[in-house]
This record gives structure tokens, sequence and C-alpha cells, in this order.
């Protein structure tokens, strides 16, 4: 299943992008992620983030992120988060 | 010399002193109350009965009689205090007026009124805001506010002799 | 009110309040230039007025307030020294911020041009351009200790933001940021905390951060960054390293002692670890090395440090909330009546004579006794604060006309009702200002005159017995009654020949229309004169006195009753009539002995243990008529620190005196000073003890 975020994953969007891929991991244990479009990011965001690679990373659920978009990897870098390279 | 008055038509609430019938504008009664204990204050001038309880606040009480010059009565199972809105040098007070009984609420017609006598009654002609006729009846309408102004009211304490031992003991 | 306009009102309330702290802090800094909690308080103030008003859209606020807070950074960093510019410069702001805020309210513009005045006289003041520093009035020495500015150090920086961290608009990625900009940072994020995504609130924050900063920047400024979460997280800041502890050995860290100060491994944890054995107290006891009690008490001691800092938190988090007078007024008068309704309650009881009821009612008089007490204490505000406004009238003013003069204080903590100390507000500056424009002389003519060059003016205050008595006094010209004399006969307020004595002649000054001033200046002249004063005095019951002596100063007492709504009285009766003295005006009570009192020289004087105490017949003094009982009793009073009688026919007892004015058709009564309820309804005169004794 493939969602793609649009561009804002910021405190305002990040309930209802994690109400859909809890939607998206029921009905399928293999989800895509498409991050490229994103343009803004905060702290939420990223927290968002780390929380679905927590998860995937126990559970075993696949969970593939395509592109850290630039703004992502900004706000990580600042608030001293590192994302491992891509899966 | 008094500027003619219009009168208009209003309510009055009318009350007895002595033999007269006197009335006060309705609108500056508050309520009327039966005789209660008065608590009298030292070096009053004999008008000025002393102070009641009203529902908790403190209300001076004055005999209407020994303004106007009669005599002292006792009081009576009719005897009441009618409690009235008055402005004392621009502060709304309550005050309350001893009264041999209370008659009724009227309504006079303008026609009804005339200007105040130059003689003939015993009271301060400035007190009279006119005179009104029901059924036989003269009645005598009070200037509640002249009644009871600062300078009517002027409750200056009689000094007694003690004071001036007082200080020559403190000497 | 929709929620921005209440957001703003609350806005403009806490600014106008910080802008009250601003100016007293300043006048305190004035006087203690070394002083760096003032001048941290100031910045504090400053930054929050800057922030709160950007938040808001007070931007011209926000603009010209950043100039300020700028320059108290330099300020607090000893890059701009303390000096008198500069405080007449933050006062100047202060009062430039002031009045934005009213133009805000109203509506109207604003003065940039005043703005920009200001803004370039605080840039001029920055370094390069030395003024004359402030020289503090201590013998040590005046140097402002810089704090550690230009050296390098490195702290812990623990930043753990409380879940709500993100509702509440904080973005952590621009604190970390601003971080970053004070110098060499690491930031490491901890996300241990975040759950899995089936348990997650995503707009919950679950992140904490440690960070490692190296910067040449002061632990303030440190916090600051974290100014506007400071209630929204947990922050700890630690040095790292100390340079000026000379001589120690810089050790890298072990991780276990890393682990052990951040908290993040328990001391037990780490010696479980390392040893498998017991704890280091145990392991010191065992060995012998320390006394178990010692251990003991290095616990006890642990446990009570964290208990204090817990006690502290709580302490300041239990701060003063604010309530709108007239609650506070309906809350006073529900007491009043129920403390009118419990001694209906008392007389009925004690009737019946039941002793159950009886207890009930004697609990519950206990109850509104402290229901009584707190409520009055409620509206006491502390007069010294009135004080300390006028220190900066006192300030400006003086220097307007070219004089030296002090304001000393005394008895601030002397608490007075709301109201009197708000109508009495205007009366006192009256009174200061004549002190100002007329009292204090100028410093060569002072000089002449063999006084030091500054005056002082004093304001004083001080319960007695049932009033607060306030006195402005100064050292400066007194009154000359010649003068007051001649200018009463050219207003006509004398007829020609009247010998009057020194004290009528000051009250001359009372009389409407009557200004000594030479050159009515604009200063007190105003068509506000000193009967205004009384008036304002009197109509707060009070009283008002002058003294004073030609060349050496003038003293105005003010006397006020205790405007409390109910006081502690002592009940007496004479005859069939009831009166109330005010308990703290009385001493003592004794019987009055026929005998024993005295008639020397037709004077009435008792003889109590030794001392002579004159003595007031009430029953003569009112015109009683009943019959007087064979045993009077003497209720002994202490008034103006004399010793007077009142002689009444018995002494009933104390008694929770509710006071109910008797209304302006008596407001000129002398002996009484108001009236209560009692029991049984009836009506009960208070006594006033100063008036009778005159």
């Amino acid at each position: 299943m493939n969602l793609t975020v649009e561009k804002k994953l910021t405190i305002y969007e990040v309930t209802e992008i994690h109400e859909k891929i809890l939607t998206c991991l029921n009905k399928d244990t293999h989800l895509q992620m498409d991050l490229s479009h994103v343009t803004e990011c905060d702290t939420a965001g990223i927290q968002l983030l780390c929380s679905i690679l927590r998860t995937a990373r126990k559970k075993g659920e696949t969970i593939t992120i395509h592109s850290f978009s630039r703004a992502i990897q900004n706000t990580a870098r600042i608030i001293g988060i590192e994302f491992a390279a891509e899966k | 010399m008094k500027e003619q008055e219009t009168f208009e038509t209003g309510q009055f609430l009318t009350f007895r002193l002595d033999e007269e019938i006197y009335a006060l504008d309705i609108l500056q009664v508050r309520e009327v109350l039966d005789y209660t204990t008065i608590t009298k204050v030292p070096k009053m001038p004999q008008f000025m009965r002393g102070v009641i309880n009203l529902r908790g606040g403190v209300v001076p009480v004055i005999d209407l009689r020994l303004k106007f010059g009669l005599n002292m009565s006792d009081n009576t199972v009719d005897t009441c205090i009618i409690i009235m809105e008055i402005n004392l040098d621009g502060e709304t007070t309550l005050l309350g007026a001893l009264a041999d009984s209370v008659q009724e609420v009227i309504t006079l017609d303008s026609e009804m009124i005339e200007p105040p006598p130059k003689i003939g009654t015993r009271l301060n002609t400035e007190f009279i805001k006119g005179m009104g006729k029901k059924n036989d009846d003269f009645i005598i309408l009070l200037d509640i506010d002249r009644v009871f102004s600062s300078e009517e009211l002027s409750l200056v304490q009689v000094n007694h002799e003690p004071k001036a031992e007082m200080s020559q003991a403190l000497a | 009110m929709n929620d921005a306009s209440q957001h703003i009102e609350v806005y403009r309330q806490e600014a106008e309040e910080l802008l009250v702290e601003i100016e007293a802090t300043v006048l305190e800094l004035e006087e203690n230039p070394d002083d760096i909690e003032s001048i941290n308080k100031l910045f504090r103030a400053m930054h929050t007025i800057k922030g709160s008003g950007a938040m808001f859209g007070f931007d011209d606020i926000a603009g010209f307030t950043h100039h300020v807070e700028t320059t108290l950074d330099m300020v607090r960093n000893g890059k701009i020294p303390v000096s008198k510019p500069l405080i007449n410069l933050i006062l100047a702001s202060r009062d430039r911020i002031n009045e934005m805020l009213d133009a805000a309210s109203k509506g109207s513009a604003v003065n940039h041009e005043e703005n920009e005045n200001i803004i370039a006289s605080l840039n001029a003041l920055q370094p390069g351009k030395a003024p004359d520093l402030i020289q503090p009035k201590k013998e040590t020495s005046s140097e402002i200790p810089v704090q550690g500015a230009e050296e390098e150090s490195t702290y812990r920086i623990r930043f753990s933001p409380h879940p709500d961290l993100f509702s509440s608009g904080t973005e952590p990625s621009m604190i970390l940021e601003e971080l970053r900009n004070l110098g060499e940072a690491t930031i490491i994020a901890q996300q241990r905390n975040i759950p899995d995504l089936d348990d997650l609130h995503p707009e919950s924050c679950y992140l904490y951060w440690d960070i490692i900063l190296t910067t040449r920047k002061t632990i303030n400024e440190i916090k600051d960054v974290f100014i506007f979460v400071e209630d929204n997280c947990d922050l700890s800041i630690n040095i790292l390293n100390d340079e000026k502890m000379p001589g120690e050995e810089k050790e890298p860290k072990k991780i276990g002692e890393i682990l052990l100060e951040r908290k993040d491994l328990k001391p037990e944890d780490l010696q479980g670890i390392l040893s498998n054995q017991k704890r280091i107290g145990e392991l010191l006891v065992d060995a012998k090395i320390v006394d178990p009690n010692l251990v003991e008490s290095a616990l006890a001691e642990q446990k009570h440090l964290k208990q204090v800092t817990e006690k502290q938190k709580q302490k300041q988090a239990a701060s003063s909330i604010r309530v709108p007078a007239d609650k506070l007024d309906t809350l006073v008068d529900l007491v009043g009546e129920m403390v009118t309704a419990q001694a209906r309650l008392n007389q009925k009881a004690s009737e019946l004579n039941n002793s159950d009821l009886t207890l009930i009612t004697e609990e519950i008089e206990r109850l509104v006794a402290g229901l009584r007490d707190n409520t009055m204490s409620l509206r006491m505000l502390q007069i010294g604060v009135t004080f300390s406004s006028f220190k900066r009238l006192v300030r400006d003013l003086s220097a307007e006309l070219g004089k030296e003069i002090i304001l000393t204080t005394d008895g601030g903590e002397t608490e007075l009702d709301k109201t009197v100390i708000e109508r009495l507000n205007d009366p006192l500056v009256h009174i200061i200002r004549n002190s100002i424009d007329h009292g204090i002389e100028n410093p060569e003519v002072r000089k002449q005159a063999g006084k030091p060059a500054q005056g002082t003016i004093n304001l004083s205050a001080r319960h007695t017995g049932a009033h607060v008595a306030i006195q402005i006094s100064d050292d400066g010209a007194g009154l000359d009654t010649q003068v007051i004399r001649a200018k009463a006969l050219e207003k006509g307020l004398i007829p020609l020949d009247e010998n009057l004595t020194e004290k009528e002649i000051f009250q001359l000054i009372f009389a409407p229309g009557f200004s000594t001033a030479k050159s009515v200046t604009d200063v007190s002249g105003r068509g506000v004169g000193m009967d205004v004063v009384k008036r304002n005095v009197e109509s707060l019951r009070g009283t008002i006195e002058i003294e004073s002596q030609k060349g050496k100063g003038t003293a105005i007492i003010l006397k006020l009753p205790l405007t409390l709504a109910i006081i502690d009285g002592l009940m007496v009766n004479i005859g069939n009539d009831y009166f109330i003295l005010p308990l703290s005006s009385v001493e003592e009570c004794v019987e009055l002995d026929k005998k024993k009192a005295d008639k020397i020289k037709g004077r009435n004087i008792l003889n109590v243990r030794g001392e002579v105490v004159p003595y007031v017949r009430l029953r003569d003094q009112f015109e009683i008529k009943s019959e007087k009982p064979e045993l009077e009793h003497i209720v002994i009073t202490e008034v103006n620190g004399e010793r007077i009688g009142f002689v009444v026919d018995n002494v009933i007892g104390g008694h929770q005196t509710v006071i109910k004015s008797l209304g302006p058709a008596f407001k000129d009564i002398q002996d009484v000073s108001g009236a209560t309820i009692l029991g049984d309804g009836t009506v009960a005169l208070i006594l006033d003890v100063n008036k009778l004794v005159r």
C-alpha cells in the first residue's frame, strides 16, 4: 500500500497521517511511504517518523520510506536525530 | 416668592399627624414599617428620635410631629415608620419618619392640587409643595427633600459641661 | 469577550504590573548599582514584555522594548555600567511603554519620534562612550562584577518538555536552533519514550534532549532561550568544567559518573553492576569507616534537601490570583451578615439552654470568627506599596525644582483596607507635593541655615488603638504663622482683629481657596487645595492635623479609623441603652467604688494602683435619665497615650461588632463612630473614644 505525504508534516497534520497509517496497516502489512514531497516538517512530524520506524523494527511490519525530503532531514538534524539510511 | 408650580398628576401616600393629613410622593416612599425599638442617639435635637435596624442597615428616624412643632404623642398600635428615600447633599439615603397612622395611596389629578397658602398653616411653607383636596379633606403635600435638607437636619450636638472638667483634669 | 481580546487584556494587565515592578526595581538599582539581582529582574521583565507583546500583536511595543532589552543585556554582562543617564533612560523607556500601552487601548497613534530619541540615547550608552559611573554609597569597591563574560564554559543541559509542549504552541527545533547559535552544541534527542504507532498520541511530546554546549555566553543567556517554555518543561543546566578552579585535574568523566549525574543511572545500580555488593553507605559502615548514625544522618539530609526543594517548587507555584474587587465586597457583606446571624443564634441558644445546641453554637462561633478574620484580611493591603510609589514622584519632582530630597518610609507593613488606601492616594500626593514645593528649601538656603543640603520627607504609618496614624513630615522651612495670617486676611477669611492660636492659624490652611505659595507652580497649585485634602480625609471618617515649627519642618498627621467592617468591641450598658467601645482601646475595667472616686477640686479622678486616671461619666455626657445603679463600672481606655476612664452601669462583655454606618444624616456627629445590630435586632451605638475625650 502506498501512502504519499503531502507538503506538510507538522503538528497540524500528524494526527490525520497517524490515523491513515494505522488504517493502512490494518488492511495490509506492507506500507510504502513517499516523503519526498514534504516541504515543511517540525518536531512532531519527526517524532511521528521515529514511532513509525520503531514500530516497523519491532513488529516486522515492513514499512518502506522513500526519500526523506530535504526539509525532513533539516529538521531532524536540528533536533539531533539521525535517521538510518533508507531501508 | 415661590414661583407658580405646575402640578402633575401623581400618586401619594397619605398619613396622619395629630388631626391633619399629609401626603408624600409615592416615588420617594420605600416602605412602611410598624413601630419598632428606636435606639436613641445622644445629644441630638428632640425631633431626631434615633436609629432603627432595617434589614441589617441603620436608618435614622425623625419625629415629624416635633419637627412641625406639634407635641410629642404616645405611640399607639397605629403608629408606624415611613421609610423614605431622600437626597442629602448629593447622596441618596434612607430616612424614617414617625407617623400617627398611615392612610392609603391616592391619586391626585393636577386639578385637585393648589399652591400652598401663604398663611394659615403652622408649618413652614417651604415644606409644602401644595394643597390637595379629596373628599372634603385638605391634604398637605410635603416637599420631603426640603423637610429633610441638611440645614433642617442640622444635627449639631449640644455640648455639655463635663468636657470642660475633662480638659482640666488632663492638664 | 472573545478569546483574543481576553488574552490581550491579560497581557495588558500583566504588562502594567511589570511596569510597576520595573519602576521600583530601577529606583532600587539607583541606590544599589551593584545589585545583580535587580539588573536581572529588569532584563527579564523587559524580555517578557517584548516577547508577549510580539505574540499579541503589539509590534510597536515589542520593537521598542527590544532596544531596552538589548541595553539591559549589555548591562548585565558588564559591558555597560550602571550610571545616572542609564537610570533615567530606563525610567523614560518605562514611561514610553506605559504610554504606548495606553495609546493601544485607546486606539490612538504612537509618537515614533519620541521612541527614536530614546533608542538613540540607549545606543549612545554602548561601549565606546563612557558616561559617569554612579558612585555607590558603600565604602567597598565600586567595581561592578562582570559575569564571566569572556571565558568559555561547557554546560550539560537536559531539556525534558512536558507532553503538552506541542499543544502550548512551542516548536522545540526553534529552541534548539537558538542554543546552537550560542556556541558549539552537541544535541542528542532521546527517543526511548516514543511509543509504537498503536499507542502513540501524535500531538504529545515524548522526546527529550541532552545537550552539551560550549559557549562564551552566561548561564543566564542559556536560560533565556527557554524563558517561554519554563512552565512546560523540566530543565537542568549544569556547568561541566569550571575554569575558575585552577589545579584541578580535568579528567574526562567516567561513564558511570556521567550517567549518575544525569540521573540515568541509580547509584545502587552502578554499585551493583560494578561490585555486585552493597551500597556505599553499607559498605562504609561495614568497613567501619563511617558510623552507622552518620550514614543515617547523611541519608536524612539527602531526604531533607529533597523535601525542601519540593516545598520551594510548590511555593513558587502557589502565587496569587486576581479577584474582581466587587466579588470581594460581596464576600465581606455576606460574612458581616453571618456574624450578625450567629450572634442571634448565640442568644437563642443561651435562652434555650440546651447543652448540645450550645456546644454546636460555640463551634460555629469559632468558625465564624476564623472566617471573619480571614475575609477581613483579604481586603487589607500594606500601605508600603503606596509609599514606594511616591519615591519616583519625589525623585522626579525634586530634580525638576532643583532641590535634593530623599523620601524615607516607616511602617510600610501597616495594613489598611483596600478602599481606604485607594482614596488616600490623592491626598498623600498633594501633601507630598506641597512639601517638595513649599516645604523643603533649596540646597543653598538649607546650607545657610545650617541644614544638610539634602532634605528629607518621611512617610510613616502605625496602628494606634482603633486607628491608623499616617504622618508626612519634612525637615523643611516649616509654616510661618505670619504669612498664613496675612494671606487669610487678604482673602478675607478672618476679621482683622481676630486673635488666633497657632493651631487655629494652621487650620486656616484648610480653608477653601487658600494658597500661600508666592508662585503657584504647576506642581501643586492646580486648584487642588488642602481643603480638598481635608474633605477627602474626613470622608474616610478621619482627621487631619498639622504640627510645624518655623525653620525646622512640618508634620501632617492623618488619623483614619480602621474602617474594617467588623471589629472586636466591648459591650456596656447605661440604663436600657447599650453601647460598644472598641476593644483595642480598652485597657481594663474596674468597679467604681463611690468612696475611691475622688472629687478633687471638682474633677473626676480615680486612683488606679497609684496612678491618677481621669474619667467621664457617660450618663451625664449622654443625658441619660434613668436611675443610676448602686455599683457602677469604669472602662479604662488608652487614647493618644493617655488613660481615660468611662463610667458605665455594667460591662457586658466582648462582642463581635459589625460596623454599620449611621449614614450622611449623622455626618457631623462626634461621640459616635457608627452603629451595630445586636443579637436581638436592636441597634447599639459604637462610641468614638477619641472624640469623647476631646
